[in-house]
């Protein structure tokens, strides 16, 4: 009998609000690689072809530089939170490894979900600059307000893909903690199946085969969801304290 | 080692160096500030960004180069294709008449009427001769040009046309000089996971026709194999 009964939720509620605070410092590393995205984004991908002797030459830039360098640093949090050191702060409180893991997928979330917005933002910062600093010929482009539902869509894939990655770093992590030759051997069965042919049929009818963003978004939050129940089951089979 | 091994080995190069940067970054900035300052600093961030974003939209910005929809391309495409077969068929009065350049008189001596060309892509001239009944030494032409467009930009004015000169019996086309052009494009989609379906037309390739009206005692000579049947 206890004084007082805390359910589940005001658990996972309170551990969000601590793990929030306490990786509040990984905002200066997203920044930097934020930077560092946008230097790649000028002109990611560029064409050129001829046409009666007069060449062109069609310069994109793009978010796609930007959300590879998130993504890596998605994967790596993901990871950085199962180590040792991070887990151990849920002994602070009265918890569960249910309400633990729960948690931190919820903070892999919150996480995502400022990254993804920031990413899709930061372009505009170039936008801004190249508008007063260059002297090219700028070539039309949707904007937000010129198609706002397209715009919503590409933020919410974005944060999905990157908490779909950051929970690969997670369990990633969790088989590491469980035993270094689990998840070497995780790996490389990963790999193996990765030249297959079903595997490639496999990522085509996830990734590629998707008549719209919506149903692809659809599809990754199930993927992430399963890895997150998997890393839990996973976290489970660990000892107190290892 | 196969090529294909090589060809995979250097992709995974910009991989790999993004994860080392990455890494490097995540291991490397521990900035220890407080609680406060790091909340203070993910407020402000994301406030700018989104400062960025507004301002950018409402910002009176220069003209821009207009881009095409997939349609007007189709329509452009198939006014190319109807109008070239109308051309071959010799159906003047149906011609797109917006197509046409200029049109000119010229008298020749003798009998041999020479097609020459002067540039490096002599398939982007056409030449059609339509046979009249006639024993003057007058031939008319006509120079049309059909719609071209690169990357769905509208960029056909700045496409200059080809010049037509005579000397003596020869009509030598000149292509237009060298240039370059330079577009910049922002785009906010997410391209790396997406699969569009439709075959995206990226070039639109219009041609210069030269029509001529010359008569039949004339004899052609087209070393190039300019002329069109």
């Amino acid at each position: 009998m206890f004084l007082s009964n805390s359910s589940l939720m005001s658990v996972v509620l309170s551990q969000v609000r601590f793990k929030l605070n306490a990786y509040s410092g990984l905002v200066y590393s997203l920044i930097i690689l934020q930077l560092i995205g946008l230097l790649f984004s000028t002109g990611w991908s560029s064409s050129g072809t001829s046409i009666n002797n007069i060449s062109i030459n069609l310069n994109t830039s793009s978010i796609d530089s930007g959300f590879i360098f998130v993504s890596l640093l998605a994967i790596s949090v993901g990871n950085l939170i199962t180590t040792r050191a991070y887990r151990y702060d849920d002994f602070s409180f009265v918890a569960t490894r249910l309400s633990s893991n729960i948690a931190n997928s919820i903070v892999l979330l919150v996480f995502s979900c400022y990254v993804g917005i920031t990413t899709y933002f930061s372009v505009y910062l170039m936008r801004i600059f190249f508008t007063f600093y260059s002297n090219n010929v700028f070539v039309e482009g949707p904007t937000i307000l010129d198609d706002p539902m397209n715009s919503l869509l590409t933020v919410l894939a974005m944060i999905i893909f990157l908490w779909m990655f950051s929970s690969i770093g997670y369990i990633a992590g969790t088989l590491f903690q469980l035993h270094k030759l689990l998840f070497f051997g995780v790996i490389v069965i990963i790999v193996m199946l990765m030249m297959t042919g079903t595997w490639i049929r496999i990522s085509e009818t996830i990734f590629v085969e998707n008549s719209s963003l919506l149903i692809l978004t659809s599809k990754i939050i199930g993927i992430t969801l399963l890895i997150f129940a998997t890393s839990t089951a996973i976290s489970n089979c660990l000892g107190v304290r290892t | 080692m196969s090529n294909t091994w090589m060809i995979v080995l250097i992709g995974l190069i910009p991989v790999v160096l993004a994860i080392l940067i990455v890494l490097y970054i995540t291991k490397k900035v521990k900035f220890k500030g407080s609680l406060r300052l790091n909340k203070l600093v993910i407020t402000f961030y994301f406030c700018i960004l989104i400062v960025f974003g507004v301002v950018y939209e409402i910002l009176p910005k220069e003209p821009m180069l207009e881009k095409m929809s997939e349609e007007k391309l189709q329509k452009f495409q198939s006014e190319n294709r109807i109008f070239e077969e109308k051309l071959l068929k010799q159906e003047e009065s149906i011609l797109n008449p917006k197509f046409l350049k200029e049109e000119w008189t010229h008298e020749i001596s003798g009998k041999t009427l020479s097609l020459g060309y002067i540039g490096n892509d002599s398939y982007s001239t056409k030449v059609v001769v339509e046979w009249v009944d006639s024993n003057a030494q007058k031939i008319e032409g006509k120079v049309y040009r059909s719609h071209i467009n690169v990357y769905g930009l509208k960029i056909e004015d700045k496409i200059p046309l080809h010049e037509v000169e005579w000397v003596g019996n020869e009509l030598v086309i000149h292509e237009p000089s060298e240039q370059e052009f330079t577009f910049e494009q922002f785009s906010n989609e997410l391209s790396l996971f997406q699969h569009t379906d439709t075959m995206e037309i990226r070039m639109v390739r219009g041609f210069t026709y030269i029509h001529l009206k010359v008569p039949k005692h004339m004899e052609i000579v087209d070393p190039l194999g300019l002329q069109m049947y």
